[in-house]
């Protein structure tokens, strides 16, 4: 055993002692047996804390007290016994049932100990102090009801005023903070300065013995509210010597002829003032706690929120930063491209310019040179005009500029116009047309045949020479008109087929296949601008079917001309 | 005069390019893409190669290295692309001359004579 621990048994059991000895100087009914017992407290409040190895500490003090007033050994041990049971009891049963040293910590607890220390260890206590007094014959066989309940209230009041005060602040005292110590100050004063009112001769109200206990629970429960457990039992700790001391003057409600009969009165209304205040601190402690861990839930949720929403921000910022760069690339392939497409006509144009001058000069300029000149200028030309175009469709398109003049128009004229028009022009593979006898829809007819024509001409320069592309104006579903172009190339590559309509997209490895690769985004969007849809199909006997879905107008019985416009 | 293959995707440009250099005296093979010009000019190797760049099949790149690597004499090569950077693609193909479309009748007669003569 350490000499720390020595020290700590010894300042117990001494304090015990003097505890004991004050107590017992309350002693009126029997030396033995006082209504003021804070020894009870002590004891419980140290095995509770520090464990039960501090037993032999509680039976010394005990043991002396006793002793030192009897004088008998036999009866001293046996009293020192009962204490020493009292406190191992209480602190086995709050350690069991109450949540130890925590007990004031919920109000529900507060009660359990209130039961533990307060009633059922004192009622070992008494039973056992009180045999041993008869048996030693230092107790009137008549008074010992008398003298048990003086033990068993003085030990109970001594358990519920001192025990919680002294289990409180050994529980690791932290510093509530200034504002909490003024308040704490003040109200403490408060219900002191209150309790001099009733319990001491200071006022009237304290010289007569009114009923007049209960004006100091509105200030017990204020100091309930809005102190900690700890605050509120030593309050209560403080106002109990204030009213034991002016009760024994004879002052205050509980003065009674006899000092027993007022002590004993007076320690059951602070018994229940303390344990009532108690619970009402630590169920106001509780709630303060759970609101504090509810705010830290909230607070960890916001901050996992906060982390959440910045993780989906970062990766948000990442992946624009990346469509950033994916459109830069894009538009440095792009101008690539545009450079190529449009310089390759005009070096072309140049070159037969030059050469015509040159000729003429040396004057060798043949017929034959001039013919083909000519013909080479007029086709590239319009390449250039058409290329010209296409970018213009871009950049209105971009600027979301790309307006229709829409008009109602038959889609079954306008398809196989184009296609005759196609025919005088190509020869070498066969245009089929089939549609019925008319197809109104509501659309912008200059735009629209910008877009049969580009599928019309992707359907030529795909499909094998020879080989028959189809255009077809029928019912699709729901009141729709498809306009079908079908050709029977090799179809579009299954990994090509999610891009074919972005931008610059053209299929690779073909023969010869100029461009910008825009003929089909901005066919797309012409038609998703008349509310219809450009999708393509590949039949699985080969070939790609591209359909051109518009909503399609019902010719009215009353004009049916009308709409033809 | 020199036997001069043309490796152009382009018809109009093909044509053009022909006339020009036909008009000078010079001998014309023309070529769509990479893959044929590589036969063409394993069949009967030119004294100059006038390369486009940016060609459907096999493009300029690709045809400089085949052609790198076939045996035999090799004839030199003037890159001819509308590219902005084409003395870069002259470089990587280590081609002996460059010509950036839209060029003059002059250059190209030019640097044909003096690549194709040297």
């Amino acid at each position: 055993m350490s000499v720390r621990s020595v020290l700590v048994l010894a300042a117990l059991a001494a304090g015990y002692f003097l505890a004991g000895k004050a107590g017992l100087s309350l002693a009126f009914l029997n030396p033995s047996a006082s209504p003021v017992w804070p020894p009870t407290g002590i004891a419980e409040a140290a095995v509770l804390v520090l464990g039960y190895r501090v037993w032999p500490a509680v039976l010394v003090g005990a043991f002396l007290v006793n002793f030192t007033t009897t004088g008998t050994i036999p009866t001293s041990l046996g009293v020192a016994v009962g204490n020493t049971l009292e406190a191992f009891t209480a602190a086995y049963l709050v350690r069991r049932w109450a949540n130890g040293v925590h007990c004031f910590e919920r109000a529900q607890e507060v009660l359990k100990f209130a039961l533990f220390a307060g009633g059922v260890a004192p009622t070992l206590s008494a039973t056992v102090g009180v045999a041993t007094l008869w048996w030693g014959g230092l107790a009137e066989p008549g008074t010992l009801g008398q003298v048990w309940l003086t033990w068993w209230l003085g030990d109970l009041g001594g358990a519920l005023v001192v025990g919680p005060v002294l289990v409180l602040w050994s529980l690791a005292p932290s510093w509530p903070g200034l504002r909490h110590a003024v308040e704490a100050t003040l109200l403490t004063a408060l219900l002191l300065w209150d309790g001099a009112l009733v319990f001491t001769g200071l006022s009237p109200l304290g010289e007569r013995r009114y009923p007049d206990a209960f004006l100091t629970f509105p200030i017990l429960v204020w100091l309930a509210l809005r102190l900690r457990p700890r605050g509120t039992a030593t309050a209560v700790a403080l106002l109990s010597v204030l009213a034991a001391w002016g009760t024994l003057q004879g002052n205050g409600p509980f003065a009674r002829e006899g000092a027993n009969e007022s002590l004993i009165l007076l320690q059951a209304f602070l018994s229940v003032a303390a344990v009532s205040s108690l619970a009402l601190a630590s169920a106001v402690a509780e709630r303060r706690q759970t609101e504090a861990a509810l705010s830290d839930t909230e607070e960890t949720l916001r901050l996992a929120a906060q982390a959440e929403d910045d993780r989906a921000r970062l990766i948000e910022a990442q992946a624009s930063e990346r469509l950033a760069q994916a459109l830069l690339h894009e538009r440095d392939e792009f101008l690539s491209i545009a450079a190529h497409e449009l310089k390759t006509p005009v070096t072309s144009l140049r070159l037969f310019a030059q050469l015509l001058n040159r000729q003429l000069a040396a004057g060798e300029l043949t017929p034959e040179l001039v013919n083909r000149s000519a013909e080479v200028i007029d086709r590239q030309s319009q390449r250039l005009a058409g290329l010209i175009d296409q970018l213009l469709d871009i950049s209105r398109i971009q600027a979301g500029r790309l307006d229709l003049t829409r008009a109602t128009m038959d889609l079954t004229e306008m398809v196989s116009e184009i296609v005759d028009t196609t025919r005088l022009r190509v020869n070498d593979r066969a245009l089929i047309f089939r549609g019925p006898a008319k197809a109104l829809a509501s659309v912008d007819g200059e735009r629209l045949e910008q877009v049969v024509i580009n599928l019309i001409e992707n359907a030529i320069k795909y499909g094998p020479v020879g080989s028959p592309v189809e255009v077809t104006v029928r019912n699709g579903p729901d009141v729709t008109w498809d306009i079908r172009v079908r050709d029977q190339g090799p179809g579009i590559p299954l990994e090509h087929r999610p891009q074919i309509f972005d931008r610059f997209y053209q299929v690779e490895a073909t023969p010869h296949n100029p461009g910008l690769g825009l003929g089909l985004f901005i066919s797309r969007e012409i038609v998703e601008l008349h509310g219809g849809q450009l999708l393509a199909e590949f039949p699985p006997e080969g070939g790609s079917e591209f359909v051109v879905r518009l909503a399609a107008l019902q010719e009215t019985a009353d004009h049916p001309e009308s709409a033809a416009g | 005069m020199a036997r001069v293959l043309v490796v152009e995707d382009d018809p109009a440009g093909r044509d053009a390019i022909q006339l020009c250099l036909e008009s000078d005296g010079h001998e014309v093979i023309l070529a769509e893409h990479g893959e044929a010009a590589l036969t063409l000019a394993a069949e009967s190797p030119p004294d100059l190669i006038l390369l486009d760049m940016r060609l459907p099949v096999m493009d300029g790149w690709a045809f400089a290295q085949a052609y790198r690597q076939q045996p035999g004499p090799r004839a030199p090569i003037v890159v001819v692309t509308a590219s902005a950077d084409a003395g870069r693609a002259a470089a990587e193909v280590k081609a002996a001359a460059f010509l950036g479309k839209p060029f003059d009748l002059q250059d190209l007669l030019e640097t044909v004579a003096r690549v194709a003569l040297k």
